[in-house]
């Protein structure tokens, strides 16, 4: 049950989030181009590398969340997981704050997930995605240690056994 | 920690490799923007803060392309706008089509904002005629910077009336049919001084 809900569940939730956000931005030739634009329009990079930026993003993004989800390198993907959200949060803030609302770019437009992502409130969908990210670590340190002390016990019972 | 360095590097290369493959060779898209190229566009394309209020005064349409909630939180006060956003159903653009043969200005949220660019786009692929498009890329951030005149709300009833097709008649009433001299590009009605506002606009 502890597996269930501390590690499954926040680990299918945020790899769903990260696996819809890159289908809508690889859907198409024009998704991904309106994706580009939407990378140009935060201003925060130079224009020469707006489209190689937004070209590796929705990989990165479809790539940790299979990862993630199958097991596989989790603390690494957890790592790169959480580093896009603090970029994400980091542009998006400085952006707001600035006055300016832009499309995120974040999920389809035509996706139930986009009003959580739509201006302020995507910034708190981020900080939950990460809370959701901590919450799996924890649990998986927690369950990992505890397999941990359960085995010790055997090894030194099986070594005093074969000195026997 | 060199482990976890190394599965990171590993993820960030094949993603890479992935991306620009899938963009570049499958969807023919362009790895390297060509700068000058949207360069140009813009010098083509572009109008000061003068321009834009002469355009307005003369009645012209002016198309403010941000997301409807911003509109009604302050747009320019121009008798003849409208708020027309990219994506939005063709009837809606169809309604603009009163304006053909005259001049449009667009204007997004700021500098880096496309969606005025999109909606041109969209205007163009719907084969509307219009005798010019331009925009004023400072946006709605320029506005506010130059003080220009602004107000908050609909917009003017019969912009309103003609957008949500219950009215169209006396839209151009006073409009000029011919190109606006305000957005000439021989420069008449335009002072130096008025197109180096536009540039020293952030």
């Amino acid at each position: 049950m502890k597996f269930l809900v501390g590690e499954l569940l926040p680990r299918l939730l945020v790899a769903s989030v990260f696996l819809i956000a890159a289908y809508g931005k690889l859907r198409s030739p024009e998704t991904l181009e309106s994706f580009v634009k939407e990378v140009r329009a935060y201003g925060l990079f130079p224009t020469i590398l707006s489209n190689p930026i937004a070209y590796v993003v929705p990989w990165l993004e479809g790539g940790a969340a299979v990862l993630l989800l199958l097991g596989v390198w989790r603390p690494e993907m957890r790592l790169i997981i959480g580093g896009l959200l603090v970029m994400f949060i980091a542009m998006k803030s400085y952006v707001l704050s600035q006055g300016i609302t832009l499309e995120c770019g974040c999920v389809p437009k035509d996706s139930f997930l986009y009003p959580l992502f739509n201006g302020w409130a995507g910034v708190g969908t981020n900080v939950g995605l990460i809370g959701l990210l901590l919450v799996e670590g924890g649990f998986a340190r927690a369950r990992l240690g505890a397999a941990k002390r359960c085995r010790q016990p055997n090894l030194t019972a099986t070594t005093e056994e074969a000195h026997a | 920690m060199m482990i976890t360095l190394t599965r990171i590097l590993i993820v960030l290369v094949l993603a890479t490799a992935a991306g620009w493959i899938y963009a570049v060779a499958i969807f023919r898209l362009e790895l390297i923007p060509d700068v000058a190229k949207l360069e140009q566009f813009r010098k083509d394309h572009e109008v000061s803060a003068e321009q834009l209020i002469k355009h307005a005064e003369r009645l012209g349409l002016v198309i403010d392309a941000r997301k409807r909630d911003e509109f009604l939180k302050g747009h320019l006060n121009a008798p003849m706008i409208a708020n027309v956003a990219p994506n939005e159903a063709a009837e809606k653009f169809d309604l603009l089509r009163v304006f053909e043969g005259q001049d449009v200005v667009l204007y997004c949220t700021g500098e880096n904002c496309e969606m005025a660019e999109d909606v041109m786009k969209e205007i163009e692929d719907l084969g509307m005629n219009f005798a010019s498009m331009r925009i004023y890329f400072p946006g709605w951030d320029g506005i506010l910077k130059n003080n220009l005149p602004i107000a908050t709300g609909e917009a003017p009833d019969h912009m309103a009336a003609m957008l949500d097709g219950t009215s169209g008649d006396g839209m151009n009433d006073g409009a000029d049919d011919e190109a606006d001299p305000a957005l000439d590009e021989s420069g008449e009605g335009e002072t130096p001084d008025e197109s180096g506002a536009a540039e020293a606009t952030p």
